[in-house]
């Protein structure tokens, strides 16, 4: 049997947060949660996740910041990170777009609204 | 003194204005009329409730500072004159989570509302969070008060919007 691999969702949106917890925890995945960037630092320190669940758009540190500093660091590079973006690609005045998540180097990329089943499928392919 | 309630974060929204829309005995479905309206303007809706009894249905929603004309006008002429409506200015949302469905989140927090003498225009409970509606000037003593109640991480300050989506016309 394998063991339970852990997950860190981030996103300042707590609804969101807890509905993904919820999803991940009835796969069987252990979930942790931080609801910023610099939370969310904390909580990979202490608990080193598999993979982490990342919003772009959040106060302190947005994800953007938080991907390029763990893909740096070589102790965490290896956690597998999924970006949630959040705007349409139509609201040409945000850098949070899909396509401005793809430049990152994120291992996959989520639009909003998710679709739980797919983020699931993606978590799996991810790990 | 109880324990405090640990809480994730705490944040505040920046300053908005609260629509209080009154119908009685309106048909079934008339607040989703109102609701489409606003949504053909585009409008964010920062907190939205809707109660309805046997004869009174009352809308809440808070909306950004300048469009609370507009939500006036929608309500009185587009929804065809079903409505009257009681605007407040100047108000804010304190949101804290997650409250892990701990009903005294909720009780504690009211009591402490009232003995500060703060307003309560509005409270809703979401799946995480809970959301108070108060006054803009407010916001700050209220989490101060709320401190007394809830414990944040260290050096937790509440978070207060950086960026606000608004539609783009071209």
């Amino acid at each position: 049997m394998s063991a339970q691999k852990h997950i860190l969702v981030v996103d300042d949106d707590p609804d969101l947060v807890e509905a993904l917890a919820m999803k991940l925890a009835s796969k069987d995945f252990r979930v942790t949660k931080a609801y910023d960037g610099v939370e969310a630092w904390e909580k990979i320190r202490a608990d080193k996740p598999d993979l982490m669940i990342l919003d772009v758009m959040m106060p302190r540190k947005n994800g953007y910041q938080l991907c390029d500093e763990i893909k740096a660091d070589p102790q965490y590079k290896t956690i597998a990170v999924i970006l949630l973006t959040a705007v349409a690609d139509a609201v040409t005045t945000t850098s949070y777009t899909h396509h401005d998540g793809k430049k990152t180097l994120a291992d996959d990329y989520v639009p909003k609204p998710i679709d739980l089943d797919k983020l699931v499928a993606m978590v799996n392919d991810n790990l | 003194m109880a324990d405090l309630i640990p809480l994730g974060g705490m944040k505040f929204s920046e300053e908005l204005a609260l629509a209080v829309l009154s119908a009685d005995v309106p048909p079934i479905g008339a607040e989703v009329n109102v609701l489409k309206a606003l949504a053909g303007r585009q409008m964010n809706l920062f907190y939205l409730s809707v109660s309805r009894s046997v004869d009174r249905t009352r809308v809440c929603l808070c909306v950004a500072a300048d469009q609370i004309k507009l939500v006036e006008w929608l309500a009185a002429e587009a929804a065809g004159g079903l409505w009257t409506c009681r605007s407040v200015n100047s108000v804010g949302l304190l949101t804290f989570f997650p409250h892990e469905r701990r009903l005294e989140a909720l009780t504690r927090s009211l009591k402490l509302f009232a003995e500060s003498r703060l307003p309560v225009f509005g409270v809703a409970s979401t799946l995480s969070a809970l959301t108070f509606v108060t006054a803009f000037e407010e916001l700050g003593r209220a989490s101060q008060r709320l401190r007394e109640v809830f414990g944040l991480p260290d050096h937790h300050a509440p978070f207060a919007p950086e960026f606000r989506v608004k539609p783009v016309t071209r």
